[in-house]
């Protein structure tokens, strides 16, 4: 019981990294949903050989990539839907125009959208100020590799951003 | 507009994403209810009914080899489709080990290399059917020697090597010499290491799919992310 609240309460505290990861890795509202629920399933799947002495979030990080990864590769998707998980982790949208800061969030998520599926990875790592070691642990590259695929990225984004 | 602009706006905008996130908690319940079964448990049983079909082939092929080792033809035949369901079976253990210590809690390039290699399975037979071309010059010579032994009346007249004057065994002897080097250079060559290659990626293609292409596209990949410079 203690461990299903523990559970519960991490899942609360991380849900951001849960809503970032399915809106990067699924255009699809269905698919988003979808992917949430067996991020979820998966996390609670391996949540008895958690080892507490380290960072929930990079164990989460890696469980929940490296599903939104197998679930992009995968053609058929899980299909699995259960219509009474719908709306597992839901944004508000509001009517309020949209500021600056909001427009170019916007576009840089486009942008991520469309990188392939390693590089939306490192670059959600990248942006939720990990080190560069931490992303080495989490996706298994070495770090001059994620050093090299971030300046990359970056020179993608500048091209993108200078077109727009 | 920098990324690492970006990243601040990106991170001062976590708050506010809090805030309009909503997690339904009644639906992590019932998650935790869910029967815990694995994805891969279909692929798990083809491997096992495989590893059994294998281990029966290698048991019949032993039995048979002991009974005519003093008969070289027959024991070198069996010797040769020997090698192909041991690798085969080893192939298939190796499946079998990868699904049951699949862990999503391991680095990225690790979990993702293993599902390649899982959904890349159809190309291992694919590779070794043409490695062991030479061996299908064995099965008539190991099925009429059994169904001589086994008495087998309307077909026990027949044998390969006596009706071919020993010519069998000599064709048998010399594709296997000429074709296993090839064979072992074309094993080699067909990997995800050399997927950039037209005639491989075309065997690859035409033989396992585009699918099973792509997967070894990306598997070259996430292997030069974990061990090369790129």
């Amino acid at each position: 019981m203690a461990n299903d609240q523990e559970f519960t309460r991490l899942i609360r505290e991380n849900k951001r990294i849960i809503y970032k990861i399915c809106n990067s890795y699924c255009s699809d509202k269905d698919d988003r949903d979808d992917l949430a629920q067996e991020i979820i399933y998966n996390l609670w799947k391996s949540f008895n050989n958690f080892n507490a002495a380290f960072k929930f979030s990079t164990w989460m990080y890696r469980i929940a990539l490296n599903v939104a990864i197998s679930f992009y590769r995968s053609e058929k998707k899980f299909k699995n839907h259960d219509p009474i998980l719908e709306g597992l982790i839901v944004f508000e949208e509001t009517q309020e125009d949209k500021t600056e800061v909001e427009k170019n969030l916007e576009l840089l998520q486009g942008f991520i959208n469309e990188l392939k599926e390693v590089d939306k990875a490192i670059i959600l790592l990248y942006l939720d100020d990990r080190s560069h070691r931490e992303i080495s642990e989490i996706t298994g590259f070495t770090e001059t590799n994620v050093a090299t695929k971030i300046n990359r990225i970056k020179d993608k984004l500048r091209a993108n951003f200078s077109k727009k | 507009m920098e990324l690492d602009e970006l990243k601040g706006m990106w991170l001062s905008n976590d708050a506010k994403l809090e805030k309009r996130i909503t997690l339904n908690e009644q639906g992590i319940e019932l998650i935790k209810l869910q029967k815990v079964k694995s994805k891969l448990t279909p692929l798990y049983r083809q491997r096992v009914i495989e590893s059994i079909f294998h281990s029966v082939a290698i048991v019949l092929l032993v039995g048979f080899l002991c009974k005519n080792i003093s008969q070289f033809p027959y024991a070198a035949s069996a010797v040769m489709l020997l090698a192909f369901y041991i690798t085969t079976l080893w192939n298939a253990l190796k499946q079998i080990n990868i699904i049951k210590t699949l862990d999503y809690s391991k680095d990225l390039a690790t979990i993702q290399s293993s599902l390649v290699i899982l959904q890349t399975h159809v190309l291992n037979y694919a590779k070794l059917t043409v490695l062991f071309i030479p061996t299908f010059l064995a099965y008539p010579v190991i099925l009429t020697k059994v169904i001589r032994d086994f008495n087998i009346k309307a077909l026990s007249a027949f044998d390969i090597i006596k009706q071919s004057n020993g010519n069998w065994w000599t064709a048998e002897l010399v594709v296997f010499v000429v074709l296993i080097p090839l064979g072992l250079w074309f094993y080699k060559e067909v990997s995800y290491k050399n997927v950039d290659k037209k005639w491989v990626n075309d065997y690859i293609r035409k033989s396992s799919g585009t699918r099973v292409t792509k997967a070894l596209e990306f598997l070259k990949e996430l292997q030069s992310l974990k061990h090369e410079n790129i």
